[in-house]
């Protein structure tokens, strides 16, 4: 007959079990299961059922809820004669509770290999965790004893007398989990984590020692924390910090929870004043290393009062008692760069006054170091005035028409003049005379105030010591070369080649300051001068065809020039062999016979030759690259002939109008790199957007575009078409397998980076920034 | 980064010579074969002390900053001894089970 059910507000499911078990409800959650069981009393729910009488036999205990125990394990006997798995959870409640006799009975009953094992265990938990000697069962004596005996004994600090007396259990004792909780405890008192770690690890997580041990457990073996929720691993952190009960540790932990809190630092002070006391007594050296922990939290965290506290607390700081190096770093951290520079200075002096604690060298070459870096600091500053106020011009009107409160002025930045910061170069220099940096920025700085003299004489006075210093020369290269000074220009170039002479750059270097003075002298009419000075570069000069033709047309137009017109037409015939560049030599031909003025007969040749090369349908765009390259240096170096402008324009023209081919990729890259570099940007915008559309998969062509974008005003478009670009070329480069594609990476990384972000104008007002 | 003049068991006042002396016995000592993890620390205290610019900017901006909280948490709790935990204390204290 079917059983007539009592109408329910709901029905009794595994969830409803789990959410009263949960609230600690075990009366509700006994009738939920219950009413479960019958519903429909399927194998499924017997088992949540001996899961739940479980958990409710425990909440009952825990709770002193003796008859309520009792009760629920009753309830659940009937099962067990028809059922092992229900045998042997009666068995185990028994034994939970201490009613040994029942438990082995109802154990008898189960035919499952598990039961001895979970019904032996839990009498061995109970009896160890009630910690007395009767009344137990014959078979848990020996056991038992050993367990509480070797406990006293390390507890007395006798570990070996406790190894001894766990002896006697072995492997398949119930009494086994605590031997090995007892051990790793052992192990854990001699700061042996590895052996305590080794013990734990063989727990089983079902049986009482892995549940007591698990916080100590998890303080020395971070795989036990990894697991848990992050409030269970602090409530696990409490419960070994309070097991360990340290109190020193206790401290430095709070400590450590305060340091994390980027909050005001009164805590901290109060939580270090107890501890400091603790660690002068009995670690003196932890007290010191304390310190230096403080100081580095004040630097990050603290206010200027914090390193008043700090001091009051722990007395001055050896490596700076002013505290001068703290306020001076923590002022570059908040870019105050003019307090910054100040207590640098004040730094920079009390080193000057040899403290104990540094070394001499050392102490003086970090009076350089921060010399220097005031030096650096300075000109910034300088320049920052000179570029204006910093806002935009789209902040100057709404400045204006707010009338200019205080929170939208500018930063008022002191600067320093030309001469205090030559002063700190010079004295970086003074102090570290065989440190290139100071003197290389000292000279920058001369060239920057058009000392040249002075620039000079101090560079060579480094140069005498040290003649391989490489950038000092090239600081020098440049002064000569934008001096115009090409016989010192070239000779720099030289020192610089003898140092590396495998050098290719460098030896292009020599070659081009080669051919720059060799002209030049050729202009002047100095031809004897003009052919030594090649004669003297030829082999940096045969290294490079492109060099090869200029000189070939500097020797020509001499020769014509001091009518050696047999030896000309040689020279001319091999230009004329230059059968893959035809526009390039015509030009270089046609531009010396102009700069050196030669007779109308005598240009004939060249400027024939040019306008049939300006002429040609089929021009490259490596020749036109190489034309447009020297027609610009040559403006840049400020030479001048006539029809300068005129070839300027028409080069442009060709430029334009250069038929796209895909074997000339590489060509079209070389051109667009010179474009750029003459920064002929209009011309490169017209071009750029036919190249990157016929080279669709080359990063150069995306890069570049990008890099034009860049250039002009930064508005929300362009910032989005710059980014979209540059992106464009990341993924092109990716997937590019071209080698030297792959440079470009660094290239479009800089341009992500330089991209400004879009700033809202009110934030300035409101404070945001 | 471990105080790198600690690590290299070097003074103050050291030379280049001295420091890269040293540096060449704690590599025989500690092969980067056989020992990765510990040659990569003597490596990076090297690199800081190896000359005299090294030297200075770690005096200068780097020294005393290797000290934190959690550093000298684990050197106190190496030096104090363990407190022994008895069984009463292992069952009342500890976490209860669930």
């Amino acid at each position: 007959m079917a059983k007539i059910i009592e109408p329910s507000y709901h029905l009794p499911t595994a969830g409803r079990i789990a959410s009263a078990l949960t609230r600690k409800n075990y009366t509700e959650a006994n009738n939920e299961v219950l009413k479960l069981i019958e519903l429909n009393p399927s194998e499924e729910n017997h088992a949540i059922y001996r899961r739940t009488i479980s958990s409710v036999v425990d909440g009952y205990m825990a709770t002193g809820k003796v008859k309520a125990v009792t009760d629920a394990i009753r309830g659940v006997e009937k099962f067990a004669a028809n059922s092992p798995e229900w045998a042997e959870e009666v068995a185990v409640l028994y034994a939970k509770i201490g009613e040994f006799t029942k438990a082995k009975q109802f154990a008898v009953l189960s035919t499952l290999p598990t039961t001895a094992a979970r019904v032996g265990g839990t009498i061995a938990d109970l009896l160890v965790r009630r910690n007395r000697p009767e009344p137990v069962p014959e078979d848990y004596r020996v056991g038992l004893h050993a367990i509480l005996n070797a406990f006293k004994q390390y507890e007395a600090g006798q570990d070996e007398a406790a190894k001894e007396t766990l002896q006697v259990i072995g492997l398949q004792s119930p009494f086994l989990e605590w031997k090995l909780t007892l051990r790793g405890l052992m192990a854990y008192t001699a700061n042996d984590d590895a052996r305590a770690i080794e013990n734990w690890q063989r727990l089983s997580p079902t049986r009482m020692p892995a549940k007591f041990i698990v916080s100590l457990h998890a303080s020395i073996d971070p795989s036990q924390r990894t697991g848990h929720t992050a409030d269970d691993q602090k409530r696990l952190t409490k419960a070994s910090d309070q097991l360990s009960n340290n109190p020193l540790i206790k401290l430095l932990k709070e400590l450590q929870s305060y340091l994390g809190r980027e909050t005001s630092m009164t805590s901290v002070w109060r939580v270090v004043r107890q501890i400091l006391p603790m660690l002068k007594t009995t670690y003196p050296d932890l007290a010191t290393r304390l310190a230096a922990c403080m100081y580095v939290a004040v630097l990050n965290h603290g206010q200027p009062k914090d390193a008043q506290t700090l001091v009051s607390i722990f007395g001055t700081y050896a490596d700076d008692p002013h505290m001068h190096r703290l306020e001076a770093i923590a002022c570059d951290m908040r870019q105050l760069d003019d307090q910054a520079n100040e207590y640098w200075l004040m730094y920079e002096s009390w080193l000057a006054g040899q403290p104990k604690t540094w070394p001499v060298d050392v102490a003086k070459r970090a009076r350089a170091m921060i010399l220097l870096k005031m030096a650096h600091r300075s000109q910034e500053i300088a320049k920052g005035n000179d570029d204006g106020d910093g806002f935009g011009d789209e902040f100057e009107a709404m400045y204006e028409a707010f009338g200019g409160p205080d929170r939208l002025k500018k930063p008022k930045k002191s600067g320093l003049s030309d001469k205090t910061i030559e002063d700190f170069f010079a004295r970086s220099a003074a102090l570290a005379p065989d440190w290139a940096p100071p003197t290389i920025s000292w000279v920058e700085q001369l060239l920057e105030v058009e000392n040249y003299n002075k620039a000079k004489e101090v560079a060579e006075k480094f140069l005498e010591r040290h003649p391989d210093t490489l950038p000092l020369l090239d600081v020098l290269h440049e002064m000569h070369t934008e001096q115009r000074q090409l016989a010192e220009t070239l000779a720099v170039s030289k020192r610089m080649l003898a140092i590396n002479p495998l050098d290719s750059e460098l030896q292009i270097q020599v070659g081009e300051d080669t051919i720059d003075y060799a002209r030049a002298e050729m202009i002047a009419e100095n031809y004897e001068s003009a052919e030594a000075v090649l004669g003297n570069g030829q082999s940096a000069l045969l290294s490079n065809g492109v060099l090869r033709l200029y000189q070939l047309s500097i020797e020509s137009t001499i020769a014509r020039k001091t009518k050696r017109v047999a030896l000309a037409d040689e020279l001319l015939k091999n230009i004329a062999d230059m059968t893959s560049l035809k526009l390039l030599p015509a030009y270089v031909l046609s531009v010396d016979a102009a700069f050196a003025k030669l007779k109308p007969a005598d240009k004939k040749i060249a400027d024939g030759r040019l306008a049939e090369a300006l002429d040609a349908k089929l021009l490259k765009a490596m020749d036109l690259s190489l034309t447009y390259g020297i027609w610009a240096r040559l403006g840049e170096l400020k030479y001048e002939y006539r029809g300068q402008k005129t070839h300027g324009t028409k080069l442009l023209a060709l430029i334009q109008k250069l038929p796209i081919t895909a074997d000339e990729e590489g060509n079209f890259e070389h051109l667009m790199n010179t474009l750029y570099e003459t920064k002929s940007f209009k011309i490169a915008r017209i071009v750029i957007g036919k190249l990157r559309r016929f080279f669709r998969s080359n990063p150069c062509f995306a890069l570049a575009e990008a890099k034009l974008v860049l250039l002009e005003k930064m508005n929300h478009q362009n910032r989005d078409k710059a980014r979209k670009l540059l992106n464009l070329a990341k993924e092109l480069i990716r997937t590019s397998t071209n080698p030297a594609h792959q440079l470009l990476l660094d290239d479009v990384e800089e341009g992500l980076l330089a991209l400004p972000e879009y700033s809202n104008p009110f934030d300035f007002i409101f404070g945001r920034r | 980064m471990p105080d790198p003049y600690t690590l290299l068991g070097v003074p103050l006042e050291a030379t280049d010579d001295a420091i890269r002396k040293r540096y060449l016995e704690l590599v025989k000592q500690y092969p980067p074969e056989q020992q990765p993890e510990m040659f990569a620390k003597i490596r990076e205290a090297y690199d800081a002390l190896k000359d005299l610019e090294a030297r200075t900017m770690y005096r200068l901006y780097e020294y005393g900053k290797n000290e934190t909280i959690e550093s000298i948490i684990e050197e106190a709790a190496c030096r104090t001894s363990r407190r022994r935990i008895g069984l009463n204390t292992l069952v009342s204290a500890a976490t209860p089970p669930r």
